[in-house]
C-alpha cells in the first residue's frame, strides 16, 4: 500500500478502532478484585513498623554487613556471649538491612507491602487455578491476609518465607494441572533451588519440606490405596519423581552456613534455634487472633469435607491433619497453615458450593467475546472497565509511599512510621546522653535501642533473649517485676542506665524513684522513665567487649 | 522388611528403574533409622562439659622481698599475733579456711590451742574431725550432691562464708585433687568439690572469684569448657566478668577479684590461658585500680572502703568498724600487689606506708580484736609475709634460721 493510499484510508475511517486484544477487556469482577488489591496494598503500605522483633533482624543484618561474617553470639547482647547461637535468617537480615540502608524505614514498609501484595496475588492465582472462581480466590486471599494480620507490620523474614511458601504452592498447583501431577526435571531443579534459598532466609524452610513431603507421601498413599502394592509405588513414575524431589530438597537445605547442623539443632537440648525460629511451643489459645483463625479454619474444613463429593487426596489429608496437629502446639504456625489448608480445601469447597448451587463454573477462556456482548455492541466502551482497573492500580500506587520518589510528596513522620509502642523519646535521650552505656530496658525495647544507638550500646535483653543464660533470664525477670533485690542485681551486671516501661513496670518505677534508691530519674515521657545511678554522672559509660 | 525385599526381588524382574529406586530408598531408610536411633539412644548429659584438670594445683609464689614494707621484727610480731588460736571447740569454719590459706599446710605451733595446717585442713575435709569439733548435732560442712560435694554456705559459724573459698584455699595450699574427703555418707576426694563447683557455676553468679582462682590452679588451660547453662567459658570470659563490676561492688570491696586477676596474669605467663586483648585489658584494669588506690591513700598509709568510691565517705561508723574496714582494704591491696607483676605496682613508698601502718595497727591490737577480725587480718598477715618473698611458714622458718645463725 502506497503512502497516499494509507492517508486516504485514514480519512475514510473517522472512528478510532481499538488495537488491544480482547484479552484485556475487563469485567466488573475484575474491577472488584483490582480495587480489593489496591486497598489491601494501601493498607499494608501505611502500617507503622512494629517495635517488636523488626529491629532484631535489622541489627543482625547490620552486624553481618559490617563484619562480613555471621555472628557467633546474638548481636547487641554481650551477656549472651558464649551461648550457642545459630542465625538461620542471615540472608533475610541482610536484605532488610540493605533496604534500610538504601531507602530508610519507609523503604522497609514499601518492601513489606510489595512482598505481601506478591504473596496475595500468588495465592489468589493459585486458588483460581484450583477452583476456577474469582470470588473464592479473593476469599482465599482475604482469609490468608487475616491469618497474617498480626505479623503484617513486622519487618521480619516472614515476608520472604511467605513468598517462598506461596511460590511453592503455586508451582505445585501448576504441576498438578498443567502436567497432571508429573513433575519434570526442571520442576525438581526449581523446587530444590527454592528450598536452598528458603533454608538461608529462615528456619521455616521446614514448612516447605512439610509441603513437599505431604505431596510425596500423599502420592504413595493414593497409589497404595488403589493398588495395595509396594512394587506399584516403585514402578510409578509420578511417585518416584515426587520422592526424589522431596529427598533432594532435604539435601538442598544443607546448603546453608550450618550445613546439616540445622537438623541436629532439632534434637539439641540447649537453645533449639530452629524451633525457636518457628515460634517455639505456643499451645493454641482460642482467645487470641491466631486461635480464632485456627478454629475458623478447622470448622471450615469439617463443613467443607462433609458436604464435598470429591475424594480427599492423600496429600490434602496429610497436610490438613498434620497441619492441624502442628498449630495445636504452636499457634503461630497459622501463618503457614492457613494458605496450605485453604489450598487443600478449595477443590472441595468448590464442589460443595456447586452442589448447593451457589457457584457457577467460570470458563477457562473467561475473556472471550461471548462474555462481553454488551461491550461488543459498544466498541467505544469496550475497555472502560479495564481503564477503571488501571485507575485503581494508579490510585494504589500514587497514594502509597511507593510513589514519593517519583511523584514527590512529604514522607511520614517518625510517629506515623513507627508504631505507638516504639520508645522514640528513649532513643533520642540515650543518643545524647551516653553513647557507651550498658542499658537495662524491657526486652521488647532492646532491639530498638540497639538499632538506634549503634553497636556501642549493649542492652541487658532484647527479643533474642532466648540466647541468654538461664541466670540472666531469671535476673531480667526479677528487675522487670521490680522485686526488692533489683538494685543488687543491676549492680552485679554493672548496668549504667535503667529504662522502665511506665505502663507495665509501675513497681520498678516506684522503687527506683524512691529516696532510698541508688537511682535517680533523668528522663520521663508518656511511655518510659530513665534512671541513672546517683553516684555515677551521665556520659560515664564504658564499652563492654 | 521381608516384604520389602520380596518387592525388590519382584522389581528386578519387572523394571530395572524400579529396582534401582527401591534399593536406593531402602538404603536411605536404613540410614535415617540408624541415625535417629543413634541420636535418641545417646545418653543425654546436658550441655555441661567440664575442663580437664591436673591432680596437683599450681603454686604461684611471691617475687619481691622488701624489708621496708615490713621488717623482720615486725613480721615476726605480726605472725606471732595472728596464730590460729581457735582451739578445737567449735572453731568458725570461716576462720579456719582463711587461716589455712594464710598459714598453709606446713604450719605447726607449740601451743595446743593453735591449730596446725594439717588439723585445719582435716577440719574442712574430714567429717569425723569436724564432728569432734562441732558436736554430733551440727549439720555437716560437706554435703554430697549428684555432681560431687558441696560446701554448706552462709548458715552460721559452722559453714563457709564465700562461694568456693574453701576449695580455693585447699588449692592455694597445694592439696591434690585425689586428697581424700570423708563425708558422713562415705569417702570421696577433693576432685568432687571441684566438680560440684564447676557443675554449679554460672558466669553471672554473685561470687565467682574463688571458683576462678581454684580453676586457674587446677586447670591452667586455654581450652574452653561449657557451663550447665550451655555457655562456653574460658579464662578470657571469666576475666571480662571480673572486670565488669565496679570496685565498690563485690565482697571485700572488690579486692578478691583483683587478686584473682593477678593470679590469672601470673598463670598466663607459663600456661598462656589468656589472649593478648584480655591480657592487656587486665593490666589496664589493674593499673586503673592502682591509680585509684594511690589517689585515695590516707596520709598514714591505710585505705578504707571509700577507696572504691573516689574517697567519698557515706556514713559514720564505730571506731572498730572503721578499723576493720581499714585493715580489710589495706591488707587486701598489699596482698594482690605482692603477687602482681612489677609494672602494676604503685610507687614503692605507697606500699611501704601501707605495710608500716598495718604492722603498727596489728602490734597495738588486743587479742580479742584480733580474733574478731581474723578473716581480714589473715589477708593482712599473708600480704606482709608475701612482701618478704615467701608464704608465712617459709618466711618464718627463714627468719628463725637467720636469727639462730645470725646470717
Amino acid at each position: 500500500m502506497s503512502t497516499s493510499d494509507q492517508i486516504n484510508s485514514i480519512e475514510l475511517s473517522p472512528a478510532l478502532t481499538p488495537v488491544l486484544s480482547d484479552r484485556f477487556v475487563a469485567r466488573w469482577s475484575h474491577v472488584a478484585v483490582t480495587a480489593t488489591y489496591a486497598i489491601v496494598f494501601l493498607l499494608i503500605s501505611y502500617l507503622p513498623i512494629s517495635n517488636v522483633e523488626s529491629w532484631q533482624h535489622l541489627n543482625q543484618g547490620r552486624w553481618i554487613l559490617s563484619h562480613q561474617a555471621l555472628p557467633s553470639a546474638a548481636p547487641g547482647l554481650s551477656l549472651a556471649e558464649g551461648m550457642p547461637y545459630q542465625n538461620h535468617q542471615w540472608l533475610s537480615a541482610i536484605i532488610l538491612a540493605k533496604t534500610h540502608q538504601w531507602w530508610g524505614a519507609e523503604g522497609l514498609g514499601i518492601l513489606n507491602a510489595i512482598m505481601c501484595l506478591g504473596v496475595m496475588i500468588l495465592l489468589a492465582v493459585t486458588a483460581f487455578q484450583l477452583c476456577r472462581s474469582k470470588a473464592l480466590a479473593v476469599l482465599t486471599m482475604l482469609i490468608s491476609l487475616a491469618a497474617f494480620w498480626p505479623e503484617l507490620n513486622q519487618m521480619s523474614p516472614r515476608m520472604f518465607t511467605l513468598m517462598m511458601l506461596a511460590a511453592t504452592l503455586s508451582l505445585l498447583t501448576h504441576i498438578r494441572f498443567r502436567y497432571r501431577n508429573q513433575p519434570r526435571f526442571w520442576h525438581g531443579v526449581v523446587l530444590c533451588l527454592g528450598m536452598a534459598l528458603w533454608a538461608n532466609l529462615d528456619a521455616s524452610f521446614m514448612i516447605g519440606l512439610f509441603v513437599l513431603g505431604s505431596v510425596a507421601i500423599g502420592c504413595v498413599a493414593d497409589l497404595l490405596g488403589r493398588r495395595c502394592s509396594l512394587l506399584a509405588v516403585f514402578e510409578d513414575v509420578t511417585c518416584r519423581r515426587w520422592i526424589w524431589i522431596f529427598e533432594l530438597a532435604i539435601v538442598a537445605t544443607w546448603v546453608n552456613p550450618y550445613g546439616y547442623g540445622v537438623y541436629t539443632q532439632l534434637f539439641s537440648q540447649a537453645g533449639n534455634s530452629v524451633l525457636s525460629s518457628l515460634g517455639g511451643l505456643q499451645p493454641l489459645n482460642p482467645m487470641t487472633w491466631s486461635g480464632v483463625a485456627i478454629i475458623a479454619l478447622v470448622w471450615l474444613t469439617m463443613v467443607t469435607l462433609r458436604s464435598s463429593r470429591k475424594r480427599l487426596a492423600g496429600a490434602q489429608m496429610f497436610c490438613l491433619s498434620a497441619g492441624t496437629f502442628g498449630v495445636i502446639f504452636n499457634q503461630s504456625l497459622v501463618l503457614f497453615f492457613a494458605p496450605i489448608a485453604l489450598m487443600s480445601l478449595l477443590p472441595h469447597l468448590r464442589s460443595s458450593l456447586r452442589r448447593q448451587g451457589w457457584l457457577r463454573n467460570e470458563s477457562k477462556n473467561e475473556f472471550s467475546a461471548s462474555d462481553h456482548q454488551d461491550a461488543a455492541t459498544h466498541q467505544s466502551h469496550k475497555f472502560a472497565l479495564s481503564l477503571i482497573c488501571v485507575l485503581f492500580v494508579w490510585i494504589g500506587f500514587s497514594l502509597s509511599p511507593l510513589s514519593r520518589p517519583f511523584l514527590g510528596g512529604k514522607g511520614r513522620s517518625a510517629e506515623q512510621l513507627y508504631d505507638a509502642e516504639t520508645p522514640l523519646g528513649v532513643a533520642a535521650f540515650l543518643h545524647q546522653c551516653d553513647p557507651e552505656a550498658f542499658v537495662w530496658a524491657p526486652a521488647y525495647w532492646g532491639d530498638w535501642i540497639n538499632w538506634t544507638q549503634g553497636p556501642e550500646v549493649e542492652v541487658f535483653a532484647n527479643s533474642n533473649s532466648r540466647s541468654l543464660p538461664q541466670q540472666v533470664k531469671f535476673d531480667y525477670g526479677l528487675v522487670f517485676r521490680g522485686e526488692a533485690s533489683f538494685e543488687r542485681t543491676l549492680d552485679r551486671y554493672q548496668v549504667d542506665l535503667l529504662v522502665a516501661d511506665k505502663a507495665r513496670q509501675t513497681d520498678l518505677i516506684k522503687k527506683a524513684a524512691s529516696g532510698q534508691s541508688a537511682w535517680k530519674m533523668v528522663y520521663e515521657d508518656r511511655q518510659a522513665a530513665i534512671f541513672a545511678r546517683r553516684d555515677a554522672p551521665l556520659n560515664s559509660g564504658r564499652s563492654r567487649s | 522388611m521381608r516384604s520389602l525385599f520380596d518387592t525388590l526381588g519382584r522389581a528386578r524382574t519387572h523394571s530395572p528403574r524400579a529396582l534401582t529406586f527401591g534399593l536406593v530408598q531402602t538404603a536411605i531408610l536404613i540410614g535415617v533409622v540408624a541415625t535417629v536411633t543413634a541420636s535418641v539412644s545417646r545418653p543425654k548429659s546436658g550441655p555441661l562439659r567440664l575442663p580437664i584438670y591436673n591432680n596437683q594445683p599450681l603454686v604461684v609464689s611471691p617475687r619481691f622481698d622488701d624489708p621496708r614494707i615490713v621488717t623482720d621484727d615486725q613480721l615476726r610480731m605480726v605472725l606471732d599475733r595472728l596464730q590460729p588460736a581457735f582451739g578445737m571447740r567449735q572453731p568458725k569454719v570461716n576462720y579456719v579456711d582463711h587461716a589455712l590459706r594464710f598459714w598453709g599446710l606446713d604450719a605447726r605451733f607449740s601451743h595446743p590451742d593453735v591449730l596446725s595446717g594439717e588439723t585445719m585442713r582435716s577440719l574442712l575435709v574430714d567429717d569425723s574431725v569436724f564432728l569432734s569439733a562441732w558436736g554430733e548435732k551440727t549439720k555437716p560442712l560437706l554435703m554430697p550432691t549428684p555432681e560431687g560435694v558441696a560446701v554448706r554456705m552462709q548458715q552460721g559459724n559452722a559453714s563457709a562464708s564465700h562461694v568456693d573459698h574453701t576449695l580455693a584455699s585447699l588449692a592455694e595450699v597445694g592439696t591434690g585433687l585425689d586428697f581424700p574427703i570423708q563425708l558422713r555418707e562415705g569417702n570421696t576426694n577433693v576432685e568432687s568439690l571441684l566438680k560440684h563447683a564447676l557443675s554449679d557455676f554460672n558466669l553471672n553468679q554473685r561470687e565467682y572469684e574463688w571458683t576462678t582462682l581454684a580453676l586457674a590452679l587446677y586447670a591452667p588451660s586455654a581450652e574452653p569448657w561449657v557451663s550447665h547453662e550451655g555457655q562456653t567459658v574460658d579464662f578470657n570470659r571469666l576475666a571480662q566478668r571480673m572486670m565488669r563490676e565496679r570496685p565498690s561492688q563485690g565482697v571485700c570491696y572488690g579486692n578478691h577479684r583483683l587478686y584473682t586477676l593477678v593470679i590469672l596474669l601470673r598463670v598466663d605467663e607459663d600456661h598462656g590461658i589468656l589472649n593478648a586483648q584480655t591480657r592487656q585489658a587486665i593490666k589496664d584494669h589493674l593499673m586503673a585500680m592502682t591509680s585509684q588506690l594511690v589517689s585515695t591513700q590516707s596520709i598514714d598509709g591505710h585505705w578504707d572502703e571509700t577507696w572504691a568510691r573516689d574517697g567519698r565517705v557515706t556514713e559514720d561508723e564505730s571506731p572498730e568498724a572503721r578499723l576493720r574496714s581499714r585493715i580489710l582494704a589495706t591488707g587486701h591491696a598489699l596482698e594482690w600487689w605482692a603477687m602482681a607483676p612489677e609494672e602494676l605496682h604503685p610507687p614503692r613508698e605507697v606500699m611501704v606506708r601501707a605495710g608500716q601502718w598495718l604492722a603498727r595497727e596489728i602490734e597495738v591490737m588486743d587479742q580479742e580484736t584480733v580474733l574478731r577480725n581474723y578473716t581480714f587480718l589473715s589477708h593482712a598477715g599473708r600480704a606482709l609475709a608475701l612482701w618478704r618473698g615467701g608464704f608465712p611458714c617459709q618466711v618464718l622458718k627463714r627468719l628463725e634460721i637467720e636469727s639462730e645463725t645470725g646470717v
